[in-house]
């Protein structure tokens, strides 16, 4: 079977990544609607990537960069393809990129609940942090 | 006339409640907000390293002078007396805003400094459109979780915080290639 292709996030397929996150148990939290999804294919392009195989869009990752600091988000696979070290090369994309817009440190949240990922972002280098994330969600 | 007359708006340091104008906040008790200039970067960074505490990656000027060109209005000190009293970084990457670097100067604590940064910041965020913003809160520092908590903050336990050092990482593999040489 061919390797799934990395490329930019599109604008019409916003529907189609929510629905992945929700088949792979990503998030939901408030900004999961297509509006802003289609705000960040268009203000964020080279920083939203999905993985295509046999036209289903299967992976997803968003790099965030506010020039002081890199994030990664919504690292997402669906479940049925997994285990084909997709994960690690959405992960070496985003970072890449990341890199040459100036990142000296890139954070990843993982989620407890969810052992794979404390896993696999201590298999990718990342260290645990000290700090405990506070969150408010502003009133829209 | 005595002055407390004159001055009947008053507002007592670190009792900043919810609901004053934007005006009256930002020039509570002779403290100023505003946005970050070159002109004080080494302020600043005097500021930062006037700290004990573990420093992964060092700040240097053409970290700032990036931030500033990317988002200068982000990028926000505090002034009383003519001096630096607090700086915070506001950012925002267009998915989440994160709060970095909230540091109140020593002889400035508990006059509501680090609140009136938040504060501006987050009119500032929000203005840019994010409505999730992260504050990263060491677990040893005993006042940091009760203030941001007091901001409105919840911390968020189902979740770890990674993070990976690319300088120290550089560094090393530097070390390694020499080594090998």
């Amino acid at each position: 079977m061919q390797d799934a292709t990395i490329r930019e996030a599109r604008r019409a397929e916003v529907g189609s990544i929510l629905e992945l996150w929700k088949a792979a148990g990503s998030g939901p939290s408030v900004t999961d609607t297509p509006e802003h999804l289609r705000m960040l294919t268009e203000k964020n392009h080279d920083l939203f990537l999905v993985s295509e195989q046999g036209g289903r869009l299967v992976g997803s990752i968003i790099g965030g960069w506010d020039c002081w600091r890199g994030h990664i988000y919504r690292l997402a696979v669906h479940p049925d393809y997994r285990r084909r070290g997709l994960a690690r090369r959405l992960t070496a994309e985003i970072e890449r990129r990341l890199r040459a817009k100036g990142a000296i440190r890139i954070y990843a949240l993982a989620a407890t609940k969810q052992e794979m990922g404390v896993k696999f972002w201590e298999a990718e280098g990342y260290a645990k942090s000290r700090d405990l994330p506070y969150v408010r969600n502003l009133d829209s | 006339m005595p002055e407390t007359r004159l001055r009947p708006q008053t507002i007592q340091p670190g009792v900043c409640a919810p609901g004053r104008s934007r005006v009256e906040l930002l020039s509570m008790d002779s403290i100023t907000v505003r946005a970050a200039v070159p002109d004080d970067f080494d302020e600043i960074l005097d500021l930062w390293n006037s700290f004990d505490r573990h420093v992964g990656l060092e700040d240097r000027r053409e970290h700032l002078l990036a931030l500033h060109a990317f988002s200068p209005e982000l990028f926000l000190v505090a002034e009383k007396g003519g001096k630096i009293a607090g700086t915070l970084i506001a950012g925002w990457d267009g998915w989440r805003a994160q709060m970095a670097r909230l540091a109140t100067r020593s002889d400035a604590r508990r006059s509501g400094v680090a609140r009136l940064l938040v504060g501006e910041g987050e009119l500032r965020l929000r203005e840019r459109g994010a409505n999730r913003i992260y504050a990263l809160v060491d677990r040893r520092s005993a006042p940091a979780g009760p203030f941001w908590s007091a901001l409105g903050y919840a911390p968020n336990e189902d979740v770890i915080q990674y993070s990976r050092n690319l300088v120290q990482e550089a560094a090393d593999a530097g070390r390694h290639d020499s080594r090998s040489a």
